[in-house]
């Protein structure tokens, strides 16, 4: 990565560095913004309006990984129990 | 919404852009934060059993988390769920399984042997968000976390920099971030002439295994099921792991009616940071 653009290093790294561990933000990383955080018992849903499958994370009660599903329009939660989801606002999909 | 908060647009894109994805940082998104890397190592015994190592993180609440298992040392590191590394076949006691669970202040990473298996090293890396997994209990608040330090650089928009928790801090120096690299979309076709297995490989160029995730689902059903999944309610296996330089997919068919051709579609989701290189 070329030291052009905008450049944030973690603490303690040179900010010339070009590894992708030691910088924080980067005009050249598009961050993973988080767009919602949901929790809902099974078959719950929530509209994210983007019109296309963003990245989502989920877990469980337990503590597990979640099943949620993801569609152009809304997420859903999938699993029996309840679920927590967290909607990543994502580039390109 | 108004333009009031933090705001820094991406090289090339107005600062009044209301497209979030035109921005590096946007006080209303808050950027996917970790504020801990860790790993460790799972010894598990031969035959069908399960071992479990647990690892106390201290954070008060059940973290949101992304976890991956390396099966025996093989530079293959894989998603946590079922089905690591072996898919053929489907029955409890006859596939390896690995899981990561959050309980209390703990994580828990589990890995079950199937039978006949032999004694293996399974190391696990993981990361943990100051997103919490669940919701926090009535009268525990989040920590500061790790990094509590007043060193550095912060910006707390709406909250007092000295004090405000780290979930309520947009930047801390202190910690890393979700670095998103890129997006691949593919699919594999089933048809009656394969035995209901596939995979497929590709090469991400990072030189190092990458975080990453996996979406997938068969034709139509238009919502994706985040990888890996076991054959109940779905009917498909799946897994997928990263090495240096691809990741690959490996994805079962398990319908009990095997379909003329079906197409299973899956979306790759590759982030910069490195499993291996955890600062």
């Amino acid at each position: 990565m070329a030291n052009i653009g905008f450049k944030f290093t973690r603490r303690g790294q040179n900010v010339l560095t070009t590894n992708a561990q030691k910088i924080a933000f980067s005009s050249a990383y598009p961050l993973d913004k988080i767009l919602f955080e949901f929790q809902g018992a099974a078959n719950a849903t929530k509209p994210h309006g983007l019109g296309y499958k963003p990245t989502t994370l989920s877990w469980g009660s337990t503590g597990v990984k979640g099943v949620t599903f993801i569609d152009n329009y809304q997420l859903t939660i999938a699993a029996a129990g309840a679920n927590r989801a967290i909607v990543l606002l994502q580039q390109g999909s | 919404m108004p333009n009031q908060g933090l705001k820094l647009a991406l090289p090339g894109k107005s600062i009044l852009s209301n497209n979030p994805l035109d921005y590096i940082l946007w006080s209303k998104y808050p950027p996917f934060k970790i504020i801990k890397y860790g790993n460790g190592l799972i010894d598990v015994g031969a035959g069908f059993s399960t071992t479990n190592v647990t690892v106390k993180h201290g954070l008060r609440y059940k973290p949101a988390y992304l976890a991956y298992f390396e099966n025996d040392k093989n530079g293959r590191y894989w998603l946590d769920g079922v089905k690591l590394g072996t898919l053929s076949t489907f029955n409890s006691g006859t596939e390896e399984q690995a899981i990561v669970s959050a309980v209390d202040e703990n994580l828990v990473f589990s890995f079950t042997n199937p039978a006949g298996a032999p004694a293996k090293k399974i190391p696990f890396y993981y990361a943990l968000s100051d997103r919490p997994a669940f919701d926090v209990a009535a009268g525990i608040d989040r920590p500061m976390g790790y990094t509590s330090a007043n060193a550095g650089i912060k910006l707390s928009p709406g909250f007092n920099v000295l004090n405000a928790k780290l979930y309520q801090q947009m930047v801390n120096s202190n910690c890393d971030y979700l670095k998103y690299h890129s997006t691949t979309t593919n699919k594999l076709t089933f048809n009656n002439s394969t035995n209901g297995e596939l995979t497929k490989e590709h090469v991400h160029g990072l030189g190092y295994p990458p975080f990453f995730l996996v979406y997938g689902y068969f034709d139509n059903d238009v919502k994706e099921y985040l990888l890996p999944v076991g054959t109940v309610p779905q009917p498909f296996a799946s897994g997928a792991f990263a090495d240096t330089y691809r990741i690959v997919i490996d994805i079962v068919w398990a319908g009990s009616a095997f379909p003329s051709t079906v197409n299973f579609n899956y979306r790759i989701v590759i982030f910069k940071n490195n499993l291996l290189n955890m600062l």
